[in-house]
């Protein structure tokens, strides 16, 4: 046990993960990574193609040895561990169920040495947890797709492991069944009170599960924290970008102070902003908008700061909700997104001026 | 109706050309005569004379004794060769392996025996071994050239299974001892099983090699058949063949029928 272990309290994160590197031939697919979960927590790690997302959880799990760096859970060091002695399961994304295998033999394959009434006590208990009493003695391939993958989460949770690493447990399912598995995910994670660390490229997904998100680039975490803070709070342009869509103004900062800041766009127009600046006054900064806070307001005084006149290039019905391209006066493209009301009523037709609105806490100031 | 009678039609020279061979063979094993020249009645008297002929029986046993000593072994070293091609993506020499284990499926018989036949004369010189030509080595040089073709089988199976689950049995507790013969081994298995018959007979109809590498003791049944016909090819050997043949036939019925039951069990 770690030194700072004491009164059931334990001070070090359940997972801690340090100056991590890990190049393939001479690309480096980890630069120096830090990560620390907590126990009990949905950590959802997202990130682009080659971010190095996939890599790190093949780290933890042990099937990369990193070059450098050192991977620690529940207070062991397990950096030099083989896979079958780390207390961590994996849930692949292609479910890996061994295909001459039973439901029920797949399930009990991680708890040989428990006493056999033991096994099937559990294998028992986890096809109910996953909702398949009665498909034990099915074959893999005798399964629904949403069934195999509950049978994988149910095999990779059978050892009750200090940390379970799902690599896109979802991508295999379709529209409608993921939206509900990741709520049944969701419930379970917070039931067993299992540590959960999950790789995905969806955002929706990222958002929805996430007690917290990290963000991955380029082998590094780009920023991490709660859904909220990294959906309103970026902390960089990449972030805003990559979760969420984002309309990124470039402008220079003429004022700011505890309360907030005042921007020009090199567009024409102000910005004022709820948080202060993150660069000098007459320095340059980007400012992220939401499509969906920004709003439509009938055309009123130009010069007031956080109203841009524009004109529709390009509006798209999407069911719930409009998607419009606005194009301001110099040609930039501004993306707005509106619920939609009562209907298609007030659809408005390319080529019409509207002014865009937004409120001083909607406008998120990055260093540029 | 008209591309029915087309297809019979292209279908029915090539069955010909293919078959007629061995129907005038299985004929001619019924022919109450000695010479191959016409039909004189049907007779068993082949069948007799092949029951009694021990030493073309004899044959038969050392082949098929040598041919799953040699199918044994093929498979084996089969297995541990196309594990080593399908899991490991970069070792240091892999190109010339790839390349070495490839060669026996090119090289002609002539030159394989010719080489193990002085491979073994060299080694008999230099450390007494093996000391009489024989069943060892035949076993040997045919498990030199068949081991490629289960390679090749083994590693077509294997690089159709996904990697990740064999990553997954180590996630779940497997050390590599445990994955190898819970998950990697039953995933090669009909792949071995295919191997092992490939070799089987492989090893069965080799004379080439068999020749260069045998001894005075052992003589394998190609080698007996081929060598009887310098005296005179009577029925006797067709009735063999025929034999032959049937127990083959009989060999591939069971194993369809057995994989069409798996197939259907997991319907």
């Amino acid at each position: 046990m770690g030194p700072l272990q004491g009164g059931g309290l334990t001070l070090e994160p359940h997972l801690r993960v340090r100056g991590v590197r890990k190049h393939f031939a001479d690309v480096a697919a980890l630069d120096g990574l830090d990560l620390d979960v907590q126990r009990g927590e949905m950590f959802v790690l997202v990130g682009g193609s080659g971010s190095g997302k996939t890599t790190l959880l093949r780290c933890i799990a042990g099937f990369e040895r990193p070059d450098d760096g050192t991977i620690r859970l529940a207070g062991r060091d397990m950096t030099a561990l083989p896979p079958y002695r780390r207390p961590v399961n994996t849930m692949f994304q292609s479910y890996a169920l061994f295909p001459h295998l039973s439901v029920a033999r797949n399930v009990a394959f991680g708890l040989r040495g428990l006493p056999r009434g033991e096994v099937e006590a559990r294998v028992a208990e986890m096809l109910g947890l996953v909702r398949l009493e009665g498909y034990g003695e099915r074959r893999p391939d005798q399964l629904s797709g949403g069934q195999q993958q509950r049978v994988a989460l149910a095999r990779a949770l059978a050892r009750r492991p200090e940390l379970l690493l799902l690599d896109e447990p979802l991508s295999a399912l379709d529209r409608n069944l993921r939206e509900a598995t990741r709520q049944e995910l969701s419930a379970l994670q917070r039931r067993l009170g299992v540590t959960f660390v999950l790789v995905t490229h969806d955002q929706e997904e990222a958002l929805t599960l996430a007690t917290r998100i990290g963000v991955m680039q380029a082998g590094r975490l780009a920023q991490v924290g709660t859904p909220a803070d990294i959906y309103e709070r970026p902390a960089s342009r990449f972030v805003a970008e990559f979760l969420g869509a984002a309309n990124i103004l470039r402008g220079v900062v003429r004022a700011s102070d505890a309360g907030g800041a005042l921007i020009a766009l090199s567009t024409g127009g102000q910005v004022q902003s709820a948080m202060p600046a993150p660069a000098a006054v007459g320095h340059p900064v980007d400012v992220v908008l939401r499509p969906e806070r920004l709003t439509l307001v009938p055309a009123g005084p130009a010069a007031q700061p956080n109203r841009l006149d524009a004109r529709v290039a390009h509006a798209a019905y999407r069911g719930e909700a409009l998607s419009l391209t606005l194009h301001l006066a110099d040609g930039t493209a501004l993306r707005v997104t509106r619920p939609l009301g009562d209907g298609l009523a007030d659809l408005p037709a390319a080529g019409e001026a509207l002014t865009v609105a937004w409120s001083p806490a909607a406008a998120v100031l990055l260093t540029a | 109706m008209h591309r029915r009678a087309l297809l019979t039609l292209g279908l029915l020279p090539g069955l010909l050309f293919l078959y007629l061979p061995i129907i005038l063979l299985v004929l001619f094993s019924f022919n109450d005569a000695r010479l191959l020249t016409g039909w004189a009645g049907f007779s068993w008297r082949w069948y007799a004379a092949l029951w009694h002929d021990r030493a073309l029986i004899e044959a038969a046993l050392l082949s098929l004794q040598v041919a799953a000593l040699a199918a044994t072994g093929a498979t084996l070293v089969g297995l541990a060769a196309g594990l080593a091609l399908a899991r490991f993506a970069r070792f240091p020499g892999r190109a010339a392996f790839t390349a070495a284990l490839a060669a026996p499926l090119v090289l002609p018989d002539v030159l394989i025996g010719l080489s193990l036949l002085l491979l073994f004369v060299a080694t008999e010189s230099a450390i007494g071994w093996p000391h009489n030509r024989g069943v060892a080595t035949i076993v040997l040089a045919h498990v030199t050239f068949s081991l490629s073709y289960v390679a090749v089988v083994v590693q077509a199976r294997l690089a159709d299974t996904d990697p990740a689950l064999e990553e997954a049995a180590a996630d779940l507790g497997a050390p590599p001892w445990r994955v190898f013969l819970a998950v990697t081994l039953p995933l090669a298995a009909p792949a071995l099983l295919s191997g092992w018959l490939l070799a089987f007979t492989l090893s069965l109809d080799d004379l080439v090699v068999a020749s260069f590498v045998s001894g005075p003791g052992a003589s394998t049944l190609p080698m007996v058949v081929f060598s009887s016909l310098h005296l005179g090819a009577t029925p006797e050997l067709d009735a063999l063949a025929t034999v032959m043949l049937a127990i083959c036939a009989a060999a591939l019925a069971i194993a369809g029928r057995i994989g069409v039951a798996r197939r259907r069990r997991r319907l």
